[in-house]
C-alpha cells in the first residue's frame, strides 16, 4: 500500500480516531502518575511504595 | 503506616484563610440546597428532552444548533480564566498571581465538566457517546475537539491537585474538630506529603514544566473548539480569525470571571488581607488590554467581510448589524466592550465594586457573543438563505439546562471552598518551614527566580 | 465504476411536487404536524420551494421559477468529511449514504452541508394509522446497519440515498434471473414518477449515458459550484 493511501486511511476511516484520543489520554496519565512519584519520592526516610495509593 | 514527619510553611494569613474550612453554615446551607433546586429543575427539563427527543429544544431547520453549542464554547472560554492566571502568568513571573492561582484554577475545573455536559446535552443520542471512541475519525473536527478537550480536563485537575497537595497536608495535621470522614480524606488525598523542601523544588518544576503545556493546550484547545464552526464553509464561520477570536473572548471572559469569584470570595470569607486590592488593580489593566483586543478582532473580522462584499457572507452580516440579531449584536458590543471600557478605566483603580460590575457584564456580553457568532450563520445557511429563514427561539427546557449547568458550576466552586483553602498557602508562605537535616540543594533556573530566593531564605533562616 | 448521477431539466419541470411525495412513501419518511412544520421541522428529502422568495402572487400566476432538491450526492462531500463516527459516508458509487444505528446525532454534518438536504429526527417518527399500515418494507438492515427506508429512531440524522434500496433490490433481482445487471434496471422512485419527465438519472462515467450526454449540454449547471463540492445532480436551466 503506498503511503499517502494509508496516511488516507487514518483519516478516513472510523476507528483510528478514537485510538488517537485513548492514546493521548493514557500517555497522559502515565507521564502525570510518573511525575506524582517523583515529586512525592523527594520527600522522607521510609520509601514504601504504599504511601503513594 | 509509620508517620512521617512534616513540615509546613508559614503563613500570616494562614488563620483567615483555614477559617472557612472549620465549619459549614446554614448560609451555606441554603445557597447549596437553592443551587440543588435548579440543578433537579434541569435534571428534570433534560429528563423530558430523553424522552421525547430534542424536540422540546427551540431547534429546528436549519437551525440546527442553538444554546447548547453556545453553552459549550462559553464554558471552555470560562475555563481558560484558571490556566491564563497560573500558567501563563506562571511563565511569565507575574508574582501578584499568587493568591489568586487557586481561585482561578477552580474556576477552570469547575466549568470544564459542564462544558462536556453541555455537548452531551446537544446530542441526539447520548447513549452512543462512546461512539466517538469506538469508530472515532480523525477527520473530523468533533474527534479534535474531544482529543483537546479531554486532554485539557485531565491535564487541569492534575495541575489543579498537585499544586493543592501541600495545602491538603497542611489541613490534614493543624485542623482538628471535623469529623472523621472529612479528616481520613485529607489523609488519601494527602499522599502522604511531608513539605520537605526537596518534594517542594520538585513540586515547583513539575508545576513549570506543566505550566509550558497548559498554555500551549489553552491555545490548541480554544482554536479546536472554534474549528468545529470554522472547518465548515459556512458564511460567517469558515474564516481563519474565528480561531484566534474564540481565544481571545475566552481569556477575557476567563479573568473578567476570576474578578467577580475573588470579589465574592473577600467578601464572604473576609479575605481581604489575603486578597489585597492590588490584586484587582493588576486584573484591571489586564481586562483593558483584553478588551482593546477584542474590539481589534471585531473590527478585524467584520471590516473583512463588509469590505469583500461577498452575497452570501453579507447575508450574515446584515442579520447582525440590522436584521434579527442586531439587538443582541450591538447589546453585546455594548456590554463587552463599550461600558466595561469605560467602567475600567474611568471607575475601576481601587474599586472592587465597579470591578465586579464589569465582570458580570463581560461574562453576559460573552455569551452573547458566543451565541451570535453561531446562530446568525445558521438561519442563512449558504444555499437558501433566501428560502429558509430560520427563526430561532430557545424554549424553556434550554433555558433550565443552561441555569442547572451554571448552577452546578457553582455548587462545585462553593462546596470546594467548604473543603479546600481557596488561596494557595504554601505558595504566599514568606517562608517554608525549617527543614532541619536536609539543605536545600540548588536546582536550575527555569522560570522562577523566586524559588531560588525562598531557597535562599530558608538558607539564612537556618544559618541564625 | 458507476458513477450515479441525476439531471433534472428545470424547463420540463412543473413543480408538482410529485418526486416529493413519491419520495415519502418510497423511503418512510416521519410526517410531522403542521405547529412543527411551522417551525421548520418537516422532512423532505427532495424538497421543492421557488427559487427566489417569489411574493405569493408570482407562485400563483406562474410566475416564480422552482427548484427540485434532492440530495446532490457530492464528489468531495462536506458532510462525510467532518462526521466523528462515519455514520455519514460515500459508497463506491459514490452515493451519500447514512448510518442510522451508528448516528449519535450530533448534527454535525447538517451544519456542515451548504445545500441543507439533512435532516434530523427532533422526536420519534410517527405516522397516522393508514400511512404506518403502508410503510416500505424495503428496509435495509443488518448488524449495526440500518439505512435508507428503514424506520429511524428518534435523534438521527436522515437523507435522500438515491433510494439505494432499490439498487440492491435490482442487484439481486439481475442475479437470480441469471443475468448482468444494467444501470437501466436502477431508477430512483422520484425519477420514477416525475410527470414532466424532467428526471434523469445514470451512470456518470459511462460517456453514452443519458446523463453524460446531458451534462454537456449548454444549460447544464450545477448548485453553488463554488463552495467545490462537485455535485452529482445537473440541473438543466429554463429557456
Amino acid at each position: 500500500m503506498p503511503i499517502s493511501e494509508l496516511i488516507r486511511s487514518f483519516f478516513v476511516t472510523s476507528g483510528p480516531g478514537g485510538v488517537v484520543v485513548v492514546f493521548v489520554i493514557v500517555i497522559a496519565a502515565t507521564i502525570y502518575y510518573l511525575l506524582t512519584r517523583w515529586i512525592l519520592a523527594g520527600g522522607g526516610e521510609e520509601q514504601d511504595s504504599d504511601r503513594f495509593n | 503506616m509509620v508517620r512521617q514527619r512534616t513540615f509546613h510553611p508559614e503563613n500570616v494569613h494562614e488563620e483567615s484563610i483555614l477559617a472557612p474550612i472549620y465549619k459549614i453554615s446554614s448560609k451555606d446551607l441554603l445557597l447549596w440546597s437553592g443551587l440543588l433546586i435548579i440543578l433537579g429543575v434541569g435534571a428534570y427539563a433534560y429528563f423530558q428532552q430523553l424522552i421525547s427527543g430534542l424536540g422540546v429544544t427551540g431547534m429546528n431547520r436549519p437551525i440546527y444548533w442553538g444554546v447548547y453549542i453556545t453553552n459549550f464554547v462559553f464554558f471552555i472560554g470560562l475555563a481558560h480564566s484558571g490556566t491564563f492566571i497560573s500558567a501563563i502568568l506562571r511563565l511569565a513571573g507575574a508574582e501578584w498571581r499568587k493568591p489568586l492561582t487557586r481561585a482561578a484554577e477552580a474556576i477552570t475545573l469547575f466549568s470544564l465538566p459542564f462544558a462536556v455536559a453541555s455537548i452531551v446535552a446537544d446530542m441526539g443520542r447520548p447513549e452512543l457517546v462512546l461512539n466517538m471512541v469506538i469508530y472515532g475519525r480523525f477527520q473530523s473536527p468533533l474527534i479534535w475537539d474531544i482529543t483537546a478537550v479531554s486532554l485539557y480536563m485531565f491535564s487541569s485537575v492534575v495541575f489543579f491537585y498537585l499544586s493543592l497537595l501541600p495545602d491538603i497536608a497542611l489541613i490534614r495535621d493543624r485542623i482538628t474538630g471535623i469529623p472523621k470522614w472529612q479528616h481520613r480524606m485529607y489523609e488519601i488525598l494527602s499522599l502522604g506529603w511531608q513539605g520537605r523542601s526537596q518534594q517542594y523544588h520538585r513540586l515547583e518544576k513539575v508545576l513549570d514544566w506543566m505550566a509550558i503545556f497548559m498554555t500551549m493546550l489553552v491555545v490548541t484547545v480554544h482554536t479546536v473548539v472554534s474549528w468545529v464552526f470554522g472547518m465548515t464553509i459556512q458564511p460567517g464561520w469558515h474564516t481563519a480569525l474565528i480561531g484566534p477570536f474564540f481565544l481571545l473572548g475566552a481569556i477575557y471572559s476567563g479573568t473578567a470571571a476570576v474578578v467577580i469569584v475573588l470579589a465574592i470570595l473577600r467578601r464572604v470569607y473576609q479575605m481581604e488581607e489575603a486578597l489585597p486590592i492590588d490584586l484587582f488593580n493588576s486584573l484591571r489593566k489586564l481586562l483593558i488590554v483584553f478588551s482593546l483586543g477584542w474590539i481589534y478582532m471585531m473590527i478585524a473580522e467584520f471590516l473583512t467581510i463588509f469590505y469583500g462584499n461577498i452575497p452570501e457572507e453579507m447575508e450574515v452580516f446584515w442579520q447582525k448589524f440590522t436584521g434579527d440579531f442586531s439587538v443582541i449584536f450591538w447589546g453585546m458590543t455594548i456590554l463587552v466592550f463599550i461600558i466595561p471600557l469605560f467602567i475600567l478605566i474611568v471607575k475601576g483603580k481601587n474599586n472592587i465594586r465597579w470591578m465586579v460590575i464589569a465582570g458580570v457584564l463581560i461574562n453576559i456580553g460573552m455569551w452573547l457573543e458566543r451565541y451570535v457568532v453561531i446562530v446568525p450563520t445558521e438561519t442563512r445557511p449558504r444555499l437558501l438563505y433566501e428560502l429558509a429563514q430560520g427563526v430561532y427561539r430557545p424554549t424553556w427546557v434550554e433555558w433550565a439546562i443552561t441555569l442547572a449547568l451554571f448552577a452546578g458550576m457553582i455548587l462545585l466552586y462553593a462546596i470546594f471552598t467548604r473543603f479546600f483553602p481557596i488561596i494557595p498557602l504554601w505558595e504566599t508562605a514568606e517562608s517554608l518551614e525549617e527543614d532541619e537535616q536536609k539543605v536545600a540543594t540548588r536546582r536550575q533556573r527555569i522560570f522562577g527566580q523566586r524559588i531560588q530566593s525562598r531557597i535562599k531564605k530558608e538558607h539564612d533562616h537556618a544559618n541564625q | 465504476m458507476t458513477k450515479w448521477s441525476m439531471v433534472i431539466d428545470l424547463d420540463k419541470c412543473v413543480a408538482c411536487q410529485g418526486c416529493s411525495m413519491a419520495c415519502r412513501f418510497e423511503n418512510n419518511t416521519p410526517v410531522v404536524s403542521p405547529d412543527e412544520a411551522a417551525l421548520g421541522r418537516s422532512i423532505f428529502w427532495n424538497d421543492v420551494f421557488p427559487l427566489r422568495s417569489e411574493e405569493e402572487s408570482a407562485i400563483a400566476s406562474g410566475q416564480a421559477k422552482f427548484l427540485t432538491r434532492p440530495c446532490m450526492h457530492c464528489e468531495d462531500p462536506p458532510c462525510t468529511k467532518v462526521c466523528p463516527v462515519g455514520a455519514t459516508y460515500q459508497d463506491t458509487e459514490g452515493i451519500v449514504r447514512q448510518n442510522y444505528t451508528r448516528c449519535i446525532g450530533c448534527r454535525l454534518c447538517t451544519v456542515a452541508c451548504p445545500y441543507g438536504v439533512r435532516y434530523f429526527n427532533w422526536y420519534e417518527p410517527t405516522w397516522e394509522e393508514s400511512l404506518e399500515r403502508h410503510l416500505t418494507p424495503d428496509q435495509i438492515e443488518g448488524r449495526a446497519v440500518s439505512e435508507g427506508p428503514s424506520i429511524r429512531p428518534k435523534g438521527v440524522v436522515e437523507k435522500c440515498t438515491f433510494c439505494v434500496h432499490r439498487l440492491f433490490k435490482e442487484r439481486d433481482r439481475a442475479a437470480a434471473e441469471e443475468r448482468e445487471f444494467r444501470t437501466e434496471d436502477f431508477v430512483p422512485a422520484c425519477v420514477q414518477t416525475c410527470t414532466a419527465k424532467s428526471r434523469y438519472f445514470g451512470d456518470l462515467d459511462n460517456p453514452n449515458s443519458t446523463v453524460s450526454q446531458l451534462a454537456q449540454s449548454r444549460r447544464a449547471f450545477r448548485l453553488l459550484e463554488e463552495a467545490g463540492t462537485h455535485p452529482k445532480i445537473i440541473y438543466l436551466h429554463e429557456g
